[in-house]
């Protein structure tokens, strides 16, 4: 942990550029110290709602922090607004880490089916020889 | 106008697509879920395991976090995203008390000087406080030192 720098606790200051000017009209100015202040509240955000989400599993009784400690934590530390979006982004996820796994079975079985196609290749290339 | 949002919304998703080697191509989260979840493991209480599902309901919590105060600071002044704004509606909303010592109001030379012309009177007053009560103290350890002096000799005899 010691070798951490302390740039590594900080958000990468292009993407939080970026989610503010999403977040205000196209055309608008947004000050460079109110983006570094923008930033440095998103890490102390984490924190904070790290803490409660911690605070709320350890009431549970679990030692794995779950989505759903951390949506109760929201609304424990009142950002209940966020939680409805979260929860359709949650299923999204969800489905997105469900075809990420087939697709990976599925390349496996190519890959397999693949590799034994190689394998017949050699054994062909390996009768030549023979042969000369 | 609308070509150039247009434009630089083509490029951003170019970018996404480029940097998405396999979540971010599916998933529209851009915050870092690596760098988010060595912040969470600051925490001096966090728990042994965290869900990937909760690492990212914590990412795109933040995300929203971000758009959200931008949004209401910019609300207060649309001349521009500035920090005087910023600072007003950390320091106006209740439920963003945990952001009053890292976003404070800014504050006049003149103010300052106020304020640290009232802290010095207050350390003056405490002052003499501190220096009778260090002298009791130090009185105090005499006589402690002389306690001990007597028993020692008591133990020598």
């Amino acid at each position: 942990m010691s070798d951490d720098k302390i740039t590594d606790l900080q958000l990468p200051l292009s993407v939080v550029q970026r989610l503010i000017k999403e977040a205000i009209p196209p055309n608008a100015i947004a000050k460079q110290e109110a983006k570094l202040a923008i930033a440095r509240a998103a890490s102390v955000f984490i924190l904070f709602l790290t803490s409660s989400a911690t605070d709320i599993t350890s009431a549970a009784n679990q030692k794995t922090m779950s989505a759903n400690h951390v949506l109760t934590a929201l609304k424990d530390i009142e950002f209940e607004s966020f939680v409805p979006e979260l929860e359709k982004a949650l299923e999204n996820y969800r489905n997105v880490m469900k075809s990420k796994k087939e697709k990976k079975l599925n390349d496996n079985s190519a890959n397999k089916a693949a590799e034994k196609v190689d394998d017949e290749n050699i054994e062909d290339d390996v009768e030549l020889i023979d042969d000369d | 106008m609308a070509t150039e949002d247009t434009k630089t919304a083509d490029t951003s998703d170019d970018k996404r697509q480029s940097l998405g080697n396999s979540k971010s191509r599916y998933l529209d989260n851009i915050l870092p879920m690596a760098r988010i979840k060595k912040i969470m493991k600051m925490d001096p209480n966090i728990t042994d395991n965290i869900a990937n599902e909760a690492n990212y309901m914590i990412c795109t919590a933040t995300e929203y976090f971000i758009r959200y105060l931008s949004r209401e600071a910019y609300n207060l002044d649309k001349k521009a995203l500035s920090y005087q704004s910023l600072a007003q509606y950390v320091q106006d909303e209740e439920k963003l008390d945990f952001l009053h010592q890292i976003i404070p109001n800014k504050i006049t030379v003149r103010q300052y000087k106020k304020i640290l012309k009232e802290n010095k009177d207050k350390v003056f007053d405490s002052g003499s406080d501190v220096s009778s009560s260090s002298e009791e103290e130090a009185e105090e350890e005499q006589e402690d030192e002389e306690m001990s002096g007597e028993e020692e000799s008591e133990d020598e005899k």
